[in-house]
């Protein structure tokens, strides 16, 4: 079965000259390097890694904003290069939406829908059924009621809302959102979540959600994580969680709730299961009391 | 957030509001010409009723009109002065001190060139300025000249440039407003000194909103990359503007009142220019 993302041995580096003596690799010129990666159709997959560690890079990787030093990137089972003709590159661009950090620097028109109908029009869809897309997407993502309103006079989670139905539109295969909660508050930011979740379990599109919130990274099917330019680690929230050796190299911080776990733990309470979410870890807890008041 | 109105858009829905903008701009144009080709006192008297009932129908209140006229005062006075002792009559002159003379013949003509400048002024602001969004303008001036296209020029992207600079707008005067609260409370004084003093003050804040402009063009061309915008070529449109029987109606309405005005000129009734 052909992965719908798969990269081999996929190396990037920033200054071009440099990246011909196999020695830099060493040096951490790259910021990207030797990366291994399958993503498979439906998959609900969280990045996460400090500040630096080349998050960013991949996901530009993936739809050629950004072109590989060396190693391979295949999108459905084709092969990802410069050479690839013009209309092959729209289509993979297509295929691959992304959605990024600041709402404002990814809205164009002065208008929601408008703005949603952008990437259709880009794609020279017929203007009958641009309409049908536009209102779709924007039913999917809960704007309708905005669709003649101008971006600047809503909130950052609208805005993003409306960044997303424009990818929406194009009808992508998967959707990447690079740290597009990052600038939300707590609401916004759940508003995003959702509708990334309403994606993947509705219409079966594959989201990479690349982000610095464990919390929304536990709301993956799997995490990997990046630590400078490569990949140290894989897996469901749950084994990511508790691998705290992994967790402290990564630089990264446990959601609160495996955190307190942990820390039960390490007091010396004896506690079986993982948990990422509140519901889980509730469960754990009042699991343990009981068998304690039992005793 | 501030409330930025682009230009001057007043929306009331009227009919003139919802005229394709294209037939807006030729009905501008047409208004623009039939304003100079008029000579006599009857199609004067002509015009000015005709764009007063224009102005009446975009239903904006009288007040809000009368403030673009206010911008003109003095060009109309100006005008209005130079026309009347500028003008060489055949008859005797009304009275004549120092160098100024002045004649009837030259009260006519002043009155009847502030009346040209007036008339230009709400035929703009009423098919243009007041009735169309500035979007709306951008993409007629693209549909209206797509014709040049053929000679290469690059009509889309001068629109596109045209409709992103009047969505960051907002933005960006959002942003100026954030960095001068920054600068003022690190002691930064806009408002008081002389005019050099003011704008060196000015700096602090260009500096800044330069490289954030920069940032953002950047990350904007990243981000319409990844929409697939790849310049014109093959780019559909989600509205497609239809002409409709309003439209077809208001053009030739429009040359009929520029064709009466001519006719008029052939009144020759007190006065005509020469
Ligand atoms: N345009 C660029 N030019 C040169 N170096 C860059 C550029 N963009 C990123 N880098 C470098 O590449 C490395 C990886 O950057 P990248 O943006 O992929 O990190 P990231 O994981 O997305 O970080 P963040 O969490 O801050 O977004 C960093 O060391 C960074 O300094
Ligand atoms: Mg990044």
């Amino acid at each position: 079965m052909t992965h719908l993302i798969e990269t081999r041995e996929l190396c990037f580096s920033y200054d071009d000259e440099e990246n011909e003596s196999t020695e830099n690799k060493l040096e951490g010129k790259y910021a990207l390097c030797g990366v291994n990666i399958t993503i498979d159709k439906g998959e609900f997959v969280a990045v996460v890694g400090r500040n630096g560690s080349g998050k960013s890079t991949f996901a530009k990787l993936l739809n050629l904003v950004l072109e590989a030093s060396s190693g391979e990137v295949y999108i459905d089972g084709k092969k990802v290069s410069p050479e690839m003709t013009d209309e092959e590159l729209l289509d993979l661009r297509r295929r691959v939406g992304m959605v990024f950090q600041n709402p404002d620097n990814q809205l164009v028109a002065t208008i929601v829908e408008e703005d949603v109908a952008f990437g259709p029009e880009n794609l020279g869809i017929p203007s009958a059924e641009i309409r049908e897309r536009v209102d779709a997407a924007l039913e999917l993502v809960g704007m309708t009621e905005y669709a003649r309103h101008e971006p600047h006079r809503l909130s950052g989670g609208q805005k993003q809302r409306v960044a997303i139905a424009g990818i929406i539109a194009m009808m992508p295969e998967c959707m990447i959102f690079d740290e597009s909660t990052a600038m939300l508050d707590p609401s916004g930011r759940a508003e995003v979540v959702d509708v990334m979740e309403k994606l993947v379990r509705e219409k079966g599109i594959t989201v990479i959600n690349i982000t610095h919130l464990m919390s929304e990274a536990a709301r993956a099917d799997r995490i990997i994580v990046i630590n400078e330019g490569k990949v140290i680690g894989e897996g469901t929230p749950k084994e990511i969680f508790t691998n705290t050796e992994l967790v402290r190299r990564a630089g990264l911080e446990l959601p609160q709730c495996a955190a307190l776990l942990g820390e039960l733990r390490a007091r010396g309470v004896r506690i079986d299961g993982a948990g990422i979410t509140p519901d889980e870890c509730a469960d754990i807890i009042i699991k343990k009391l009981q068998n304690r008041e039992e005793e | 957030m501030k409330n930025i109105s682009l230009g001057q858009y007043y929306p009331t829905g009227s009919v003139i509001h919802r005229l394709d903008g294209r037939v807006k701009i030729i009905l501008a144009v047409i208004h623009i010409i039939a304003t100079f080709l008029c000579e006599s006192l009857a199609s004067f008297a002509c015009l000015f009723v005709g764009t007063l009932v224009l102005v009446l129908m975009t239903r904006i209140p009288l007040g809000v009109v009368l403030r673009s006229v206010r911008a003109i005062v003095y060009i109309l006075i100006i005008t209005f002065i130079l026309n009347a002792f500028f003008t060489v009559g055949e008859g005797e002159p009304l009275f004549s001190v120092w160098i100024f003379t002045l004649y009837i013949e030259g009260i006519w003509n002043a009155a009847f060139m502030a009346l040209r400048i007036l008339s230009l002024i709400l035929g703009t602001s009423i098919f243009i300025s007041y009735t169309t969004t500035p979007i709306q303008l951008t993409d007629s001036i693209e549909s209206l000249l797509s014709p040049l296209k053929k000679l290469k020029l690059p009509v889309h992207d001068f629109a596109m440039m045209m409709s992103i600079a009047l969505r960051f707008i907002p933005t960006i005067s959002d942003e100026t407003d954030r960095i001068m609260t920054a600068q003022k409370a690190r002691g930064a004084d806009f408002t008081t000194g002389s005019l050099i003093k003011r704008a060196k003050a000015l700096i602090p804040v260009l500096v800044p909103l330069f490289v954030s402009a920069f940032r953002r063009a950047d990350e904007l061309a990243t981000a319409m990359e990844c929409r697939c915008y790849h310049g014109g070529e093959g780019r559909t449109k989600m509205t497609v503007p239809h002409l409709c029987a309003r439209d077809i109606a208001a053009v030739g309405l429009m040359l009929a009142f520029g064709a009466a005005l001519v006719l008029l000129n052939r009144v020759d009734f007190l006065y005509k220019m020469v």
